[in-house]
This record gives C-alpha cells, structure tokens and sequence, in this order.
C-alpha cells in the first residue's frame, strides 16, 4: 500500500495544546506520544514539535466559515486552536484518518526546493566556497595546480594585473599568446569576461600558465561590444594548433587546456539546419574540423554549454530553449560544461541537451553564479562553470602531462576520468541537465595522491622482479607496458628482442598501482601466477583511503 | 501562416508587431563573409593560388585571415570571401566534385555565455 507524507491537522486536546506549548520555543523538541490522540494507520513523525494554527472568528454574521478574502480575527486562546503534526499514513486510509473526531484535515506533505538561480539571482557563494568544494588545498598539497600547463583563456581578454591586485598570480606566456588584430596587447586588455574566465582558472590551478587568446576583441559588428565572428575563432584555433604542433622544447610538458566560455545563441544567426554550410549541426564546417585537428593534436578543449536553459533562459536565445548547444559547444571531442551553485543545484539558464553534434551533452558540471573575480556581481553563466572546470583539468594535467602516442593521457582519457569521477547529480547516471555530474576535485585527489607505501617487496618478493608479460595483457592494461617505465640497467625498452609478443613490465611503478584498480591488479598477478587464490582465501586489495597498493589472497588487510 | 481574415483588431496589431520584431531580429544576422573550405594535397596553397582555384578576385579574399589549415591531416584549408564571390566559388566547387567537407561555410556571430553583468 503506498505511503505518503502528511500534514494532520489535530483538534485541541489539553495536551496537545501543553505539547505545543513546551515545544514551540525550541527546535529540536520531541512530541510525546502520550499527548496524541490515537490515529491509526498514521505514523507520526515524533522529531516534528506539534505547532498551533490559531483560530479565525469571522466577522460577518453570515459567513458561513473561513473564505479567502473575508475579513477575520484571529482566536489565539488554546481551546481554539488546532494543532499540526506530520505523520506517515497509508494513503488509502486518509478518508478514514480525516473522519476522526481528533483530526481537522489531513493534508499532502509535498516536497519543497529552493529557487532555481536565474540570470538576475543575487550571487550564491564564493570562490573560496568553490575552492572548498573542489578540495583545492588538498590538490595543492601533492601539487595539482596547473604547473607547468598551458591555459588558454579564449575570450575577451585578460588583464593580468587585474588578476594579481585579486590574489591571483599565475604564470603568463605573452609570446605564445594571440590577439586578432595590431594594437592590442596580451595580458593588458580591458578588465572584462575574458578576466573573470582566467580568475577562474586559478581556483584550482593557481600555477597554470594563461595564454590570452583575445578572440572577442575582433573588430566584427554586432550588437555586442563582445560580439565576435566565428572566422576570427578559426583564425584563432589555427594560432593553438600551431603551438600544439611546434617542437617541445627541453623539458617542457606539451599540456594545452583551452577555455570558451562563448557561442551562438540563436539559429537565426547561422545558415539554416539542413544547408551545407550550416555550423551548428554540422561536423565539417571548418571550425568543426579544427576543433576536432586541435583535440587530435593533444589539447583539451572544453566549451561552454550555453546559457539558454529551459528555466530562465538569456534573452538572446529568443525563447529557443530545446537542441540549444550548437556546434562546437557539443562536439564529441570536447567536454561540455553545464552549470550549478555552490548548491550543487542546477542554474536555471544552464543549456541542457541533448548536444546538436554529439546527443550526450553537456558532459559535466561546473560551479558557477558565485562571488569571484568582481568583474561582476557574480561570476556567472555556463561562462564561469567552464573555466572552474578547465582549472581542475589543468590541475590534472600537472600530474597527467599529455604526451604523445600515450591513450592513457590523450585527451579522451582525460575527458573519461572527469566523467568517471563527477559527482552524480540530478536522476541517476547520465542526465541531460547535469551530464556526469558535478566536477569534483576532491575524487580526483584521491584518484592522484601518493598512496601510502606498504613495502609489498618485502611482503612480496616474487612481486618485485621485472619479468617479461604476455602481450595481451599490454592490451587490455596499457599503461603495465608503457616505454618510459623505468627499466632496469641492459633491458631496452618496448618489445623483448626476439619475443615481440611479450613486453617488460614492473609491479611496483606509482603510476601503474595508481591507475590499476584492485580488481585489474588481481587479474594481473593472478594471469602471472604470481597469487592463487580459491574461495577460502579469496582476493583482497590493499587499500588505503581508496588507493590500491597490492593485493594479496586472503584476509583482508 | 496564420490567415489575417481571422484575426480581430486587436490580435491583427499584435501580429503587426510581432513580426516587426522578428524583422528586426533577422536584421541582426551579420553574415559579412563566408568561409571557403577545400581540400588541396602537397604543400599548402599561397592566398592568390587558392582564390584562382575558385575564381576570386584579389578583393574577395580577406588577406588578414589568410589561408588556414582547418584539418592538416585530411588536406583541409579555409580561406574567407565576399558573399558576392559565393555563386562562382560554388560553380568551382561543383566541378571539383568534393565532397561535404568542401564547400562555403557560415561564419556566424558568436558571443560570451556571461552571466549577469
């Protein structure tokens, strides 16, 4: 028999009026059950005070009871009263529950939630507040802070000393920045949204290296100061492709993560659904395709999903709030960013999906709609929730360099962990207003923490002897066979000469355990011969706090 | 479309107006100029070289984008053109025989998904 949430309305009873009374000046009073009359099948909830809803004495003499409108008094006397407590009742006995003497009305308890934020909602936190949530302190301990990553902020600009006089100071790369016309200068425009983009950034890789990308300072007309053309942004995508694509220099990690917090907000603004030179939902326009190069060439891109969501859309979306992330904004090899508050609430403007290029957009969540960077009242949109992302993408990449040739920091792989470590939000698994889910730092903190080191050499020695494994469990785990493993002295690395089925191996490299989960490092050693075990002693892990450091048969450690 | 001999005065002045703002949100379109892609093998084309491909003249190309290399590893360049140059661009391309990927593209007005400001 399904149940449901009530209100009961009670009739007076000396003790219940004596029940409200001890109770209604603290919050965490209890309801004796003594003082209720006996209801049956309702449970009532004994955490709830029981509160009084004073009388009403209408005036007129001919009113016939209580109408919205007529003029009343109130009656406070007790007897007077009634009395509201919640309960559980089987919702076929509410009929029942409302013919009692003792109950007035028995009413739905219906579930509230707070206000979904709107274009126009006062701010709702702050970046410290952001900081927290995404666990930043922690990230910085083992040094995910966007070292050593480039950062390029593809907006309006930045204003570099705009940044530092707000506490933020990250590292700058002028040369290798890019505006789309003579007399601008990088890291020196005008404090606006591309500004409040790089403050963002810094949340989570306060050490990145901004390259300032000034794409919306085109000269293009429009009716936006900010307005921009979608050629300058081909112009300027050739720019990042061209970084991607020069030699690295020694010792430089080649980590590229690019931000746009813009896009298209109407399809009147494109060639029609359906031409051949339409953009929004159509994989070989060029800018498309340059996407797609840039991603290829090891940058990850992450865009903006779009401020034209079904609650409270931007009046620029002109009331098109269905199929509303065009083009790159929801192209497969980018992540796409929705946005909620520091709430883990869902803004109502935040576009939802499904993408026009790829279904499965937006793929993530970013925190957005707080009080940040004071280039405005809040930094907020889907433009704030991308660069918050695209920071803890770079603090990833501090420890997750992009190197060439490697799938197990491709892009992909990157955009998978965010996905695979997002904080469910919304209905269960995937949504369409949530993606994954919230992005969340502090997973990924787990995820990359040093793990305690148990001396599993000395537990197991058979363990720690380099060996030569069979070639298809380089294929289903990749990074066991990874080149750069540091090999012992006369082993060359890649294929054992003679023998290009087997590759070389160590149980015992960090990143190896790190990225093996328990139940992959079991088969591992088990498809080695290395452990045995049957269901006496079945296998365990070694875990700590969630990091995989051994396995072993039996008991657990 | 909606027939105006049913409309009453009233509802006949709300659609006037509304179509007037519709009129003048389609004069927002600033589609100034067009993106040309194509595929050409060997080294990349200098600008003359891709607009006598299409039959352009020196003013229908605009020389500050220049010739990008929109996709390297499918032989993909873009160079932008005066809509005027559309109809002699497209009549180039037809005789090509390209497929989707070439052809005259959108280049549409993008802005900031800002918040309040």
């Amino acid at each position: 028999m399904p149940k449901r949430q009530v209100i009961l309305e009670l009739r007076y009873s000396k003790h219940l009026a004596t029940a409200a009374l001890a109770t209604s000046s603290s919050a965490e009073a209890r309801i004796e059950m003594a003082a209720l009359p006996k209801i049956a099948g309702a449970k009532v909830d004994t955490a709830f005070a029981p509160t009084s809803m004073p009388g009403l004495r209408v005036r007129s003499p001919l009113a016939t009871g209580y109408v919205s409108g007529a003029k009343f008094d109130l009656a406070t006397e007790p007897a007077e009263s009634t009395y509201i407590v919640r309960a559980e009742i089987d919702e076929a006995k509410a009929d029942d529950i409302r013919g009692l003497d003792a109950v007035v009305g028995c009413y739905a308890d219906v579930q509230i939630q707070p206000c979904l934020i709107c274009p126009s909602s006062p701010a709702l936190g702050t970046d410290s507040d952001v900081e927290k949530l995404l666990c930043c302190s922690d990230m910085r301990n083992i040094k995910m802070d966007g070292n050593g990553v480039l950062v390029a902020i593809v907006d309006t600009g930045i204003n570099i000393a705009y940044l530092a006089a707000h506490g933020k100071s990250p590292d700058f790369d002028p040369a290798r920045s890019w505006v789309p016309q003579p007399g601008l200068t990088p890291g020196s425009l005008p404090v606006n949204h591309g500004t409040m983009c790089a403050f963002d950034v810094c949340i989570a890789a306060p050490k990145c290296t901004l390259l300032d990308i000034a794409l919306l300072q085109s000269n293009a007309t429009g009716p936006n100061v900010m307005s921009g053309l979608l050629s300058d942004a081909v112009r300027a995508y050739a720019h990042l492709l061209s970084i991607m694509q020069a030699p690295v220099r020694p010792g430089e990690a080649r980590s590229l993560v690019v931000n746009n917090s813009w896009g298209m907000f109407h399809p009147s603004w494109d060639f029609p659904v359906g031409d051949p030179g339409n953009y929004s939902d159509n994989p070989n326009h060029p800018f498309n395709r340059i996407v797609a190069a840039l991603e290829t060439a090891g940058a990850d891109i992450l865009f903006a999903a779009g401020n034209c969501g079904s609650n409270c859309a931007d009046g620029r979306c002109q009331g098109i709030v269905s199929n509303a992330i065009y083009g790159a904004n929801g192209h497969p090899s980018v992540l796409c960013v929705a946005g909620v508050d520091t709430n883990k609430q869902r803004v109502g403007y935040s576009s939802q999906g499904p993408g026009r290029l790829a279904h499965d957009k937006p793929d993530i969540s970013g925190y957005t709609h707080f009080t940040g960077s004071g280039v405005y009242s809040a930094d907020g949109g889907t433009s704030a929730a991308t660069p918050v992302v695209a920071g803890v993408v770079a603090a990833v990449r501090s420890k997750r360099p992009y190197t060439a040739g490697n799938p197990s920091v491709s892009p992909a792989a990157i955009r998978a962990l965010l996905r695979s470590t997002a904080e469910d939000l919304g209905t269960a698994g995937y949504d369409l207003d949530h993606g994954f889910g919230v992005v969340n730092g502090c997973e990924l903190y787990k995820r990359f923490r040093q793990p305690f080191i148990i001396d599993i050499c000395q537990l197991y020695p058979p363990i720690c002897r380099w060996r030569w494994i069979p070639i298809d469990l380089c294929r289903r785990y990749p990074h066991l066979c990874r080149d750069h493993l540091h090999l012992p002295p006369g082993l060359p690395p890649g294929p054992r000469p003679n023998r290009p089925g087997e590759y070389i191996f160590s149980m015992l490299d960090p990143d190896v355990v790190a990225q093996l989960g328990a139940v992959d490092m079991l088969t591992v050693l088990m498809a080695l011969g290395e452990i045995g075990c049957n269901d006496l002693a079945p296998p365990q892990g070694i875990l700590d706090g969630g990091a995989v450091t051994g396995c072993r048969c039996g008991s657990s450690s | 479309m909606r027939d105006l001999r049913d409309l009453s005065a009233r509802a006949f002045l709300a659609f006037i107006a509304s179509a007037a703002i519709t009129s003048a949100q389609s004069e927002d379109i600033h589609i100034e100029k067009v993106m040309l892609q194509f595929r050409h093998s060997g080294r990349a084309p200098t600008l003359s070289e891709a607009a006598a491909m299409f039959d352009l003249k020196p003013p229908e190309v605009d020389t500050s984008f220049g010739v990008i290399a929109t996709d390297p590893g499918a032989d993909l360049y873009t160079i932008l053109i005066d809509p005027a140059a559309i109809p002699r661009a497209k009549a180039r391309l037809v005789a090509r025989g390209g497929g989707p990927e070439e052809g005259v593209f959108s280049s549409p007005r993008i802005e900031p998904t800002n918040g309040p400001n």
